[in-house]
């Protein structure tokens, strides 16, 4: 019988190193993640069980080392693919997990990557993360409290509505504004990337700053865990800033470059995304497998109901696309000399289409399953149920589905007033 | 200390398995192929003695090339080098000849202990530890859960379960050790070591760079022949046991299971 691990995905892309990590991860999920499910969900707000659980994953295995160079300490993973089949393993375990650990490392793009690394701030923060046998949290701190979408529709706001603000005062910027959402917020972030403008009101990408904050600054605070629908394993409150003072070198690139890099942060933050999508998918083939196998009704087997094939066959039809799409953008984010750089435009529509297409299957696939499930598939015990509710969420963070149509509009049909 | 680990490559208990046209083999198709579980126990003892003691653990297979995959599993647990002896020939072959095989292959290195599953969970025929031992003519620690080695490194002592008690024997190095569910909890190859392994030596080699006659191996060579293969009958449909109260069920349990069952 086939497992998840037979829906095809482009091998000659993925390296030995990242099948090895799969495994290790997979076997992380499998005796960690999964036994825990529900328990998990349980522990929304103390994360007394999920703190062990992901730090066997950030330390013992090592995934927050992962974006930071070789030369602190770190992994110095680049590849969008690596990631992505990361994303794919702990995401089949639990999806909110993926997030809080993939944001551990997303932030720092904007100042780990190859092509424009800023060597000042990975000697200052990359021990942090690498060498300590205690978890170290980062976070994105992007939403503001007015508005998600407009922080992150950089090419159509360009800074106007970020409601963070940053002044430089001498050698230091003076930070004030209310982020929600973050995830690895509600206690739980050690370290935010934090999307401020320079002139605020002022529709200017040079204003827009990213500047990263201890979360241990005076004036940072952090709220209590949001209570959600699902993905549980993350935590999401408020951050105030307040007259917090950080050095001035602690901006990721500078004016112009920072809002051109969150660009690529969104175009890779797309991708992965597919990545957890693809991960929840997994779990979900896995649990129709064996229930359409089991259950019996008039008197044959659920699979073998030819109306029950066809929506099956339409799944698999939807899960095999997502794949192939998302990998491919993932090759094309590794492969700026063949396809542009990850921060242009036309990357950034192009994984665009791919965040709302993998998110909008994944929720027709879990609507799907629950269906095929009937009443089981709402009860906590079949399991489905909670992939349903962990995965709303993918569709409708980094601005949700109006934003991804938008970008992707604006590029293909050069579209100017939206 | 220097250690050897022997892995083998077998499909995972949990894929199902069809018997293949023959009506001898397993069909390969759909199989999914790990690292032989009693094999990742070895893997992580033997690691446990390079911490404790220094020293280098090779990791060591025998089969078709996808068997690169188990190696750089166990070099990403934290073993210093790989060996993969790549060879169609290893097709079929049986314990005897693949333990030549093996033994050929660590000719070279100079060990202090090989540690091999006590069984691969495929044909379940606990014979590679036993076969490697004899060749090299060294004791053989079967079974083993606990493994003691000397503060001077020149003798280790072991223990065995047998029918509900432990045995203890001791043994002078180098020696053979097959491993058993209970010695250890493998650890998670970390995202460093799996990076590290690919600088790690990592050697291939066939059967005739290692001096063995491929026609002595694979299903004709076969000491043992298989002629036949088949899956266990279907289970029986679950009877649910049924009773007003608790002891009225486990009354009719005990009744089932005493006079349908004939288990008690
Ligand atoms: C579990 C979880 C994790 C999260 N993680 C993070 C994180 O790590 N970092 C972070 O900063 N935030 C995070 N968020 C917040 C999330 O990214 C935002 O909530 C999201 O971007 C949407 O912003 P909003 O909620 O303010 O909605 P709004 O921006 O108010 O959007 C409301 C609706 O309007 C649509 N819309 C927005 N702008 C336009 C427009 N110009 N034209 C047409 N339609 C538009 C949107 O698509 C949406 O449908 C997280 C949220 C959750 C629940």
């Amino acid at each position: 019988m086939p497992t998840y691990e037979d829906i095809p995905r482009p091998i000659e892309w993925i390296t030995d190193e990242d099948l090895q990590v799969a495994k290790a991860i997979r076997k992380w999920v499998d005796e960690e993640v999964w036994p825990n499910r529900h328990k998990i969900d349980d522990d929304w707000e103390h994360h007394e069980i999920v703190k062990p659980i992901m730090k066997t994953l950030l330390v013992d295995i090592g995934y927050q080392r992962g974006v930071w160079p070789e030369d602190v300490g770190g992994l110095g993973v680049d590849s969008c693919v690596s990631f992505v089949v990361g994303a794919e393993e702990i995401a089949r375990g639990d999806s909110g997990m993926c997030t809080a650990a993939n944001c551990v490392g997303w932030p720092f793009l904007h100042i780990c990557l190859p092509h424009h690394r800023n060597e000042t701030l990975i000697k200052k923060f990359g021990p942090l993360f690498c060498d300590t046998d205690e978890m170290f949290i980062g976070c994105p701190a992007i939403t503001d409290v007015s508005s998600g979408s407009d922080v992150e529709n950089v090419d159509a706001t360009h800074g106007k509505y970020i409601t963070t603000t940053a002044k430089l005062d001498g050698d230091w910027w003076e930070i004030n504004g209310h982020k929600i959402w973050c995830t690895n917020s509600g206690g739980f972030a050690d370290l935010f990337g934090v999307y401020a403008t320079t002139k605020p009101g002022e529709e200017d990408d040079e204003a827009v700053a990213v500047i990263y904050v201890p979360a241990d600054t005076p004036g940072v605070t952090q709220g209590k865990p949001y209570k959600k629908a699902g993905m549980n394993a993350d935590l999401n409150g408020d951050i105030w800033f307040e007259k917090v003072r950080v050095p001035a070198e602690n901006r990721a690139q500078g004016p112009g470059l920072d809002a051109e890099y969150a660009r690529e942060m969104i175009s890779w933050g797309n991708v992965i995304t597919g990545g957890y999508a693809l991960g929840s998918m997994n779990r979900v083939y896995e649990i129709l497998l064996d229930w359409c196998e089991h259950r019996v009704v008039a008197g044959k087997q659920l699979k073998n109901h030819s109306i029950i094939a066809g929506t099956l066959g339409e799944i698999m039809t939807m899960i095999e696309a997502v794949k192939s799409d998302t990998y491919c953008k993932a090759r094309m984010l590794d492969r700026p000399d063949l396809y542009g750089p990850g921060h242009s435009k036309g990357m950034l529509a192009k994984t665009r289409t791919t965040k709302l297409f993998s998110t909008d299957a994944l929720t027709d696939i879990c609507n799907w399953a629950v269906d095929l499930m009937g009443s089981y598939g709402y009860a906590l015990e079949y399991d489905i149920e909670k992939v349903w509710r962990d995965s709303k969420i993918m569709s409708l963070w980094m601005g949700g589905r109006s934003l991804c149509r938008l970008d992707t509009t604006r590029y293909y049909f050069n579209s100017t007033e939206i | 200390m220097n250690s050897v680990v022997f892995v083998k490559y077998v499909p995972d208990t949990e894929t199902w398995i069809k018997v293949a046209r023959d009506g001898k083999s397993m069909d390969p198709e759909g199989v999914k192929w790990v690292m032989n579980p009693y094999d990742e126990f070895g893997v992580e003892e033997a690691l446990r003695l390079k911490e404790q003691f220094g020293g280098e653990v090779l990791v060591v297979s025998f089969g078709p090339p996808k068997i690169k995959e188990i190696v750089l599993q166990g070099m990403a647990m934290g073993a210093d080098r790989g060996l993969m002896i790549i060879d169609d020939a290893a097709q079929q072959s049986d314990p005897w000849a693949v333990a030549r095989a093996l033994v050929a292959g660590i000719r070279d290195f100079d060990f202090d202990l090989i540690f091999c599953g006590q069984r691969g969970v495929d044909q379940d025929q606990g014979l590679l530890g036993p076969a490697v031992a004899q060749l090299l003519d060294i004791p053989q620690l079967l079974m083993v859960q606990k493994v003691e080695v000397a503060e001077d490194q020149k003798s280790l002592r072991v223990h065995r379960p047998v029918e509900g008690r432990v045995l203890v024997l001791e043994s002078s190095l180098p020696a053979v050790v097959t491993t058993t569910k209970g010695l250890n909890e493998p650890r998670y190859a970390t995202l460093q070591n799996i990076l590290k392994a690919k600088k790690k030596p990592l050697d291939t080699a066939s059967l005739s760079d290692l001096d063995l006659d491929a026609a002595e191996f694979g299903e004709e060579a076969r000491k043992i022949k298989v002629e036949e293969m088949s899956l266990p009958p279907e289970r029986p449909p679950i009877t649910m046991v049924q009773g007003e109260t608790p002891q009225e069920a486990a009354a009719e349990l005990a009744r089932l299971l005493h006079e349908e069952a004939r288990a008690i």
